[in-house]
This record gives C-alpha cells, structure tokens and sequence, in this order.
C-alpha cells in the first residue's frame, strides 16, 4: 500500500523534526544530518511499505544510517568531534539521554560553571575565546570545566548503580 | 598519574584534540576516570548542540521534487518478466525431478560398458603366440611374420574403423550414461595396449633383421642367438 504524496507529506511534517534532531544529536553536523534523514524518508516513499508505527519505524532507521556513519570513523575523528564512542542502548535512549544532562546542568551546576559550559559546548568557541568572552584565565575555563565533567559524570555513575 | 596531569590531558582532550599523540589518545581510553569523563563531555556535546531552526515548509518544498516512484506500467512489466521467469525455473526443476524419479533404467551405468570386452575379444593374436609359432617352424618365421604382420595392419586398420564407428555410434550413447571415471578407465587400458602391441612389433622386426642377417652370412652365433632370445619377450 503506498503513501499518497499529500499523505506523505503529513507524515514529513511530522516525523522530520525529531529525526533531524536525532542525527544531528548523533553527527554533530547539520547538513550530514539532512543528508541522512532525507535519505531514509525517500527510501521510505520507494519502498511502497506502510510501516504499522512510521515515527518508530522513521527514528530507528536514522539512528541505524547515523551509527553506520559513525562506524566508519576511528577514534581519534570521534575524539575530535566529541562524539559519543558507544552506541545509544536504544532507539529514543538520545533524547532521553539529551534530557537528563540538560536536567542535571540545570540543577547541579553553579553559574559560572553553566557560563562556560554554554561557551563551549553550544556555541563552539574554543578556551582562549571563551576565556575573552568571559573575561576570565583560560586555566579557570579548565578549571569550571572539569569541575562541570566531575559533576556530570558522578551524578551519571550514580544514577547507574 | 597525578590529578595535575590528568587535568592536563582533559584540556587537551577538550581544547585541541586534533593535538594528542596515539599514546595520550591511549590512555584516555583505557583510563576509567578519563573515559568516564570522555563520556560525560560527548553527552554534553549531544545535549548541548544547537539544533537548526527548521522551516519545515521550505523543507518540504526542497524534498519534493526528489519522490519520485517508477512508472505503474514498468512495475507491471517486471512483474510479469518475474513471474515467467519463476515459470521457467520451476517447470525446469520439476522436469529435471521427474526424469530423475521416473525413468525406469535402474541398472547401474557400469554394466553397459562393452568396448572393454570388445577389445580383450579381438582375434589379433598376441606377440606371444606369433613367437611359437616361429619356435615350432623356424624356415617358415620370414613368411609367418609377414603373414602376421600384414593381418595386423589389416586388423588394426578394421579396428580403427570399428573403433571411430562405434565411438560414433555406441559409444557416444555409452558415455553419457556410463561413469567418467569407468571410461577414462577404459580408454586408458585401449592406449596400454597398442602401446604393447606396437613395442612387441618392434622386437619381431629387429628378431627378423637379425634372423635374416644371420641366414644371409650363414652364420649359427649361439651368443647372438642368446642375445636375440633375451631381447625377445616370452
């Protein structure tokens, strides 16, 4: 049973946000990402299959395309991108995962600790920028950062065990 | 390693990755603690990405063009060159299974083998006996090898011509029901023996040489007599 195209276009309204979301989660970049998901909704429409939960159907298959990629790089590449080294446990593991750090920035983190996280984990700028943007020393960008790390890392590791 | 260093390796790790050496690279991953870290930092970085504004009109828009599907009747061409083609194959398994099942002939295929029997048959006589002959009637050896020797060129032309004729006619039939390795057998043991024929003419005619040589001179050697009996196969 195919999609008719005006059906088909409802379902890329809808299901096209939380799949670019996931790939560009996943790959860092944001035309690699549309690359992806248009990919997979293309397949989908050639397919002439009509999956019985198509979101699910849509996010898992970005999330395969997108770790198969991931594959392809050695570590020093992902090290470089700050990429994830293992694989999301499950499909919807990233958002959720994405959530629970956001939460957890929010409530365990002191300002200034937030300042530098927001420097240089969104907006990208390396540690001598953010020192200038901030008008503080490099070594206390470091030093907010890796306390930010410990942090995170800690309250993860407990909320593991 | 001392918290000083690690906190040095983590700047690095985060600030300029592109710098760390495949030792310093290493021993982030086998560190529990680093790697731990690692781990946190990456899930930041995922958290924490920007995530493009979409316009999903525009997007729409640019995805578009891009669906297309074959054409209805293409598709129903090809299903039809599959399905015949599925008819084909099925119909030639089934005939194949069928002649397999089927055909009566249960005798094993080595039973049909006659050229073998054929040729141990053959009423040429063997080098063996044309020598007793010649013990027996030493004056008349000259005309008896002749004699021998004209009916072996007459049998082995008549056997060349049954030969071709049969592998023409039987023989093509027989191998292709008979065993490979039966009929190489066979064939092998049809080369063996007029290797052994023709080496057995060899010796008669070098035996008639000398007999003649002999005759001619007079001649009674008893050593070249000995010497022609030992070369001579019994």
């Amino acid at each position: 049973m195919e999609y008719s195209t005006e059906e088909f276009e409802t379902l890329y309204m809808r299901c096209y946000p939380p799949s670019m979301r996931l790939a560009v989660s996943l790959l860092h970049k944001e035309d690699e990402a549309r690359d992806v998901v248009q990919e997979v909704f293309l397949k989908l429409w050639e397919s002439n299959i009509r999956p019985d939960n198509p979101e699910a159907f849509l996010i898992r298959t970005v999330r395969n395309v997108c770790l198969n990629r991931l594959r392809m790089l050695d570590i020093r590449e992902k090290v470089h991108q700050k990429m994830v080294l293992d694989a999301p446990p499950d499909d919807y593991a990233t958002d959720r995962r994405n959530d629970e750090v956001m939460l957890a920035v929010e409530n365990l983190l002191t300002p200034r600790e937030r300042e530098v996280v927001d420097r240089i984990y969104t907006e990208g700028l390396s540690y001598k920028d953010a020192s200038e943007n901030l008008g503080v020393s490099v070594a206390a960008v470091n030093k907010n950062i890796v306390s930010a790390l410990k942090k995170l890392r800690n309250h993860f590791k407990t909320g593991k065990s | 390693m001392t918290e000083e260093q690690k906190e040095i390796l983590i700047a690095k790790m985060l600030d300029a990755p592109s710098s760390l050496t495949e030792e310093e690279l290493a021993l982030l991953m086998h560190d529990d603690e680093l790697r731990e870290i690692y781990d946190a930092s990456a899930a930041l970085r995922s958290a924490c990405i920007r995530q493009p504004e979409l316009d999903m009109k525009a997007e729409w828009e640019r995805f578009r063009p891009r669906l297309r599907r074959k054409p209805a009747r293409m598709r129903w061409v090809m299903r039809v060159a599959a399905i015949f083609l599925g008819v084909i194959i099925f119909s030639g398994i089934a005939v194949r299974i069928i002649d397999k099942v089927f055909s009566g002939d249960q005798t094993p295929a080595i039973a049909k083998v006659e050229p073998s029997t054929k040729l141990n048959a053959s009423p040429v006589k063997s080098y063996n006996h044309v020598a007793a002959e010649i013990k027996e009637e030493p004056e008349k050896a000259p005309a008896i090898r002749r004699k021998h020797s004209v009916g072996r060129e007459q049998q082995c032309a008549k056997e060349e011509v049954n030969e071709s004729q049969s592998i023409t006619s039987e023989e093509t039939q027989d191998i292709n029901e008979v065993d490979i390795d039966e009929y190489l057998r066979i064939q092998q043991a049809r080369i063996d023996n007029d290797l052994a024929m023709q080496t057995a003419e060899i010796y008669q005619e070098e035996y008639a040489n000398l007999a003649a040589i002999l005759d001619a001179a007079g001649l009674q050697d008893p050593e070249l007599e000995n010497l022609i009996a030992r070369v001579t196969p019994q």
